[in-house]
């Protein structure tokens, strides 16, 4: 039991560490490519609602995922025992 | 929640401030406070985030097309970590937004009747006079209901006696939603996203009447109510980023540097509900809401003034507005400290309770 945690804890953080090299690399495309995304974005297409949702979801997704694995595996494991529920 | 989703006729200059790492900083700060309370009680990111980032120098539509774009990923990732938790009734959220769209829809009708009638003054002042009423009248009546469950005079069951005669009603189609652990009469459940969608179009922040609502007329779970409203305000979070964005209205960096901070916060706040009551998470809500209400309040002789109503000398007027800025600010201040600190006793009693536990483990062992 206790060796599964351990693996699992080892795959979740490995996930979040992908997952903010993703994240890193994202937004240092974005801000990179400012002016060629702010052209799209202020284009008042369609192009510029699917560009937006495209890079809000990528960056909510990846680094949502490593913020919540991380704090999943360090903060909310070490308050388990104080979890109340009395509703 | 599905706020008033309007983009204005009168489209404001866009105007994209200077990425300085003081802005990125102070953005940081304000998605971490806007996302803890997001995922604390489920909405309560809006009302401060936005004038925050107006004083920034974002104008303010492009402040609002900021928050809600990035309340889309937020609300995905905070229902995300809330239904780990078992906290999200999709049923429920997915009944409410049908009639809280509706809700919307009339109360923006409504609030441009005004604005058409009684000009930019007046609207500002009906939307502050509505909000005040409201507002004060939640966070009083969750304040009764609070001491009365503290002081013991009623059972501390989550569900309040209003709530039961409500749902004594059993009008016909009942629904069981199922997460939330109640059997509810569908037309309550629309009825009260309706009026839920119609305050939200008034005034802009439904989540604080519709949790509330949740809790109280539906007799959900706090924890739920919390849950769930983060799954509707994907949905409000979806369309807002789509009609601002197809206005050319979105700094993307300002979205993606709020993210930095909001997705550490809304989880936080998740994980915070796991280790309060749900009077302490109400007791939060209370304490916000009637901050909010209070700043709202001190800006009525001002919207009074510009309106020609009463005079009020600039000095005065400019002292009334930093005013009710410090009652708003503090409010969100006040909430986050108040989270802050109980996760933070939690951390130490759990800290204390592993020491304690190999210690006692030991004493066992050599008795």
């Amino acid at each position: 039991m206790a060796k599964k945690h351990v693996e699992n804890k080892k795959t979740a953080m490995l996930q979040a560490f992908l997952c903010l090299i993703g994240t890193a690399v994202l937004y240092v495309f974005v801000f990179t490519k400012m002016d060629a995304i702010n052209k799209i974005l202020q284009s008042q297409t369609y192009y510029a609602p699917l560009t937006a949702v495209v890079i809000v979801l990528l960056a909510s997704f990846l680094y949502g995922t490593a913020a919540s694995n991380i704090l999943k595996h360090t903060l909310q494991e070490k308050l388990k025992s104080q979890e109340l529920r009395e509703e | 929640m599905s706020g008033a989703i309007e983009i204005p006729a009168t489209v404001e200059a866009i105007k994209f401030i200077a990425m300085t790492p003081k802005t990125a900083i102070s953005l940081f700060g304000i998605g971490l406070v806007g996302g803890v309370l997001s995922g604390f009680l489920g909405s309560g990111g809006a009302f401060i985030m936005t004038p925050a980032m107006m004083s920034l120098g974002v104008p303010g539509i492009m402040a609002v097309a900021a928050n809600i774009t990035h309340k889309f990923g937020k609300a995905i990732m905070g229902s995300k970590k809330h239904s780990e938790f078992g906290n999200v009734d999709m049923r429920m959220g997915l009944v409410m937004f049908v009639a809280l769209f509706a809700g919307v829809q009339v109360a923006v009708a409504m609030s441009r009747g005004v604005l058409a009638k009684m000009g930019e003054a007046g609207s500002n002042l009906y939307i502050s006079v509505v909000f005040v009423i409201i507002l004060t009248w939640v966070s009083w009546f969750m304040f009764r209901d609070i001491m009365k469950q503290k002081n013991g005079t009623t059972q501390n069951t989550g569900k309040t006696p209003l709530a039961e005669r409500i749902r004594n009603l059993n009008l016909p189609p009942m629904v069981h939603f199922k997460v939330a652990g109640v059997k509810a009469s569908l037309w309550l459940a629309l009825l009260v996203g309706f009026a839920t969608g119609f305050l939200a179009g008034t005034i802009g922040v439904g989540g604080f009447i519709g949790v509330p609502a949740m809790i109280y007329l539906l007799g959900i779970p706090t924890y739920v109510a919390a849950g769930t409203e983060l799954f509707l305000a994907i949905f409000s979070g979806a369309q807002g980023a789509f009609l601002y964005s197809l206005h050319g209205l979105v700094d993307i960096r300002i979205t993606l540097i709020l993210y930095l901070g909001s997705l550490i916060g809304v989880n936080l706040g998740a994980i915070g509900t796991r280790i309060v009551r749900g009077s302490q998470m109400r007791m939060v809500m209370v304490a916000i809401i009637a901050m909010v209400a209070l700043s709202r309040a001190t800006m009525i002789p001002v919207y009074l003034s510009d309106m020609g109503r009463i005079t009020l000398q600039a000095g005065t007027h400019a002292l009334v507005t930093t005013v009710s800025n410090v009652f708003l600010f503090g409010s969100g201040a006040v909430g986050v400290g108040i989270i802050m600190f109980w996760m933070f006793q939690a951390y130490r009693r759990a800290g204390n309770a592993a020491l304690a536990g190999p210690e006692a483990t030991k004493a066992e062992a050599s008795s």
